[in-house]
């Protein structure tokens, strides 16, 4: 059962993937990533993350999805046009991919598959409760330094988006 | 019930029952949400309302549903036609899929929920952040100016009022611990003399009143519903549909109204709980007063200009929200010692 | 634990089948008459001549940037409030720390007019 629906959810990643790089309109593409994100919360479902699964459609399909809407209205109905191609662009990129799946086999070749750990409590493993105790006690420097990246963030954003010469 | 349970089989068959009971009932509920909105509507602007189809008018609904069901439901030209057929079907899931997380107390004791997860209520933010979707590629794809400045509108709304959201129903979180809907209901007290679940909103009156503001621009309705502002904007990314898809965009916001009616009965009022009333006729009179409520708003408050509307949830609701955070973690924190 | 999300999964094909009956039946049920004025925008009755699509406010991505920081701060939130009982006055301060700089964040686009709607 699972392993049927690990098969439909990293099927439909991976149409998604190629959906983002082959259409000729941006929020075609856009669409395309959110099935992508979609399909990696299910993926993170399977591994038993409950939370780390809502967080993804939150933040990523609901939040980061959306600015890159806002991007591509913000750009105007712009559409990519194929004019100017390189030379020779399809047996380049035919040999880039043969290359890449080249090092993925070679990677592949070179991993141990690790037994799951039997210590590991599964009723509570990836429930909120869970994500947070680790949160908040063991990783809680990178949860405090998490605040200045949001906080550099919020600075670039402000800086990024205003007229020039607007100087408040 | 538990016997049901056990059975490998009977359990699916039961779940799907349930399921297809349970999607009945919402459409039917929506369809009669739509019946009492009108009457009360009228009633509020003193006059009757629907009342020539059948008895009290109750049959209005049906013929209004297969008249459109028969109009002709086209798609305009030159509009991007997948995605301008694609979006109502993003309103229509996002919209029904929140009910697997809800628990509806059926009889004492009795309660059913088609999904109990550990995420809960997490679930419905996530699916009413993909609501943005629907909205604004509706927009983007009717080739229609009014359309397309209507759906950004209301996406940059639904994601200002999100947070609000999110962070007024932190505190209840905190005093319960748990994000299960079900938890949520039936936490109890002992206080004096007294055992037994309360109204939540006795503890976070503010976290209630942030929710109640956010949910009525979340599912946007008057005094919100800036993205159809029929007078500047027609009907914003509705304009250019018709027949069946115009219908899907108005079945997903009826029933966005009842599921947040229901969250806030089940997060603030104590969900199935009223006294010794049974606990179905309880939730139900719960959720008609909250879309009464809905309705009233309607009937009575002009809507917001944009930058209000803006200003509102950015630097009322947000800091306001944040604070109220604050101040009920420290008194449980330090109640507890 | 995974088996409580199962029920979940027979809702989301149902839904996803009655979303496409609806679709389907659009389309069968009612009528297609095209016609040239019956297909084109409705747009207060005058004829388009400019592209719909066309360039937005820069506010929008803005407002689309503080949206992003402000929905991953509140991600953080939902675990802590949950263990807040468990995580007492060492919880709250930890967090207390955190919100401090993101109020700093919300104090500075407030000063910057990045809140503003003209």
């Amino acid at each position: 059962m699972a392993i049927v629906i690990f098969f439909i959810a990293a099927a439909m990643a991976v149409a998604g993937g190629i959906g983002v790089i082959s259409f000729r309109q941006p929020i075609r593409s856009v669409l395309s990533l959110v099935v992508v994100m979609i399909a990696l919360s299910v993926l993170f479902l399977l591994l038993s993350a409950q939370f780390i699964f809502v967080a993804q459609v939150i933040v990523y399909a609901g939040a980061v999805m959306v600015l890159f809407l806002f991007v591509i209205a913000l750009l105007g109905p712009a559409k990519e046009i194929a004019k100017s191609r390189l030379r020779f662009q399809a047996s380049l990129s035919a040999l880039f991919v043969l290359a890449l799946f080249g090092l993925l086999w070679a990677m592949l070749q070179g991993v141990t598959y690790r037994q799951p750990d039997k210590t590991v409590d599964m009723s509570i493993f990836g429930t909120v409760q869970s994500i947070g105790l680790g949160l908040f006690t063991k990783f809680l420097y990178p949860f405090e330094l998490t605040s200045l990246l949001l906080l550099v963030a919020a600075i670039g954003a402000i800086y990024l988006s205003r007229k020039e010469g607007d100087d408040r | 019930m538990s016997g049901i349970y056990n059975d490998p089989i009977g359990h699916w068959v039961v779940v799907v029952v349930a399921i297809a009971i349970l999607l009945f009932v919402v459409l039917t509920a929506t369809a009669y949400t739509v019946w009492f909105e009108r009457v009360a509507l009228g009633h509020i602007q003193r006059r009757p309302g629907p009342n020539r189809v059948g008895p009290w008018g109750l049959m209005q609904l049906a013929a209004d549903g297969v008249k459109l069901a028969f109009k002709e439901s086209f798609v305009p030209a030159k509009t991007e036609r997948t995605l301008f057929v694609v979006a109502p079907c993003i309103a229509v899931a996002a919209a029904f899929l929140a009910w697997a997380v809800i628990p509806i107390g059926l009889w004492y004791n009795v309660q059913y929920w088609i999904a109990d997860i550990n995420v809960g209520v997490l679930l419905v933010f996530a699916l009413s952040s993909l609501n943005v979707y629907a909205i604004v590629i509706g927009g983007w794809a009717s080739n229609n100016k009014y359309s397309l400045l209507g759906g950004l509108r209301s996406a940059a709304q639904l994601i200002s009022y999100e947070m609000a959201l999110g962070l007024a129903l932190v505190p209840t979180f905190m005093i319960v611990g748990s994000l299960r809907l079900r938890d949520i209901v039936e936490y109890t007290v002992t206080w004096g003399p007294y055992h037994g679940p309360i109204p939540l909103i006795l503890l976070t009156p503010i976290g209630f009143v942030i929710y109640l503001i956010a949910a009525v621009a979340e599912t946007n309705r008057a005094p919100f519903d800036l993205p159809e502002a029929e007078q500047e904007l027609i009907g914003g990314f509705l304009t250019e549909y018709s027949g069946l898809k115009f219908v899907m965009y108005y079945l997903a916001e009826y029933v966005n109204m009842i599921t947040v009616s229901a969250l806030a009965a089940l997060l603030f009022f104590g969900g199935w709980y009223l006294w010794f009333v049974p606990p179905v006729l309880a939730f139900l009179l719960k959720i008609v007063l909250f879309l009464f409520l809905y309705i009233w708003l309607r009937g009575t408050f002009p809507r917001l200009r944009y930058d209000m509307l803006m200003r509102l949830g950015w630097k009322v609701l947000l800091p306001l929200a944040i604070v109220n955070v604050i101040v009920t973690g420290t008194i449980l924190v330090a109640s507890q010692g | 634990m995974l088996e409580s999300y199962v029920p979940l999964l027979i809702f989301v094909l149902i839904v996803l089948g009655l979303v496409g009956a609806l679709v389907t039946l659009s389309f069968v049920l009612g009528p297609s008459r095209p016609s040239k004025r019956k297909m084109a925008p409705y747009e207060s009755g005058i004829i388009p001549d400019t592209p719909a699509q066309r360039r937005i406010s820069v506010r929008f991505y803005l407002t689309a940037m503080l949206f992003i920081i402000f929905d991953v701060e509140a991600i953080f939130f939902y675990p802590w409030a949950v263990l807040l009982r468990q995580l007492k006055w060492f919880g709250l301060i930890e967090m207390l720390v955190f919100m401090g700089i993101l109020g700093i964040a919300l104090a500075h686009i407030w000063r910057k007019g990045g809140l503003d709607w003209e």
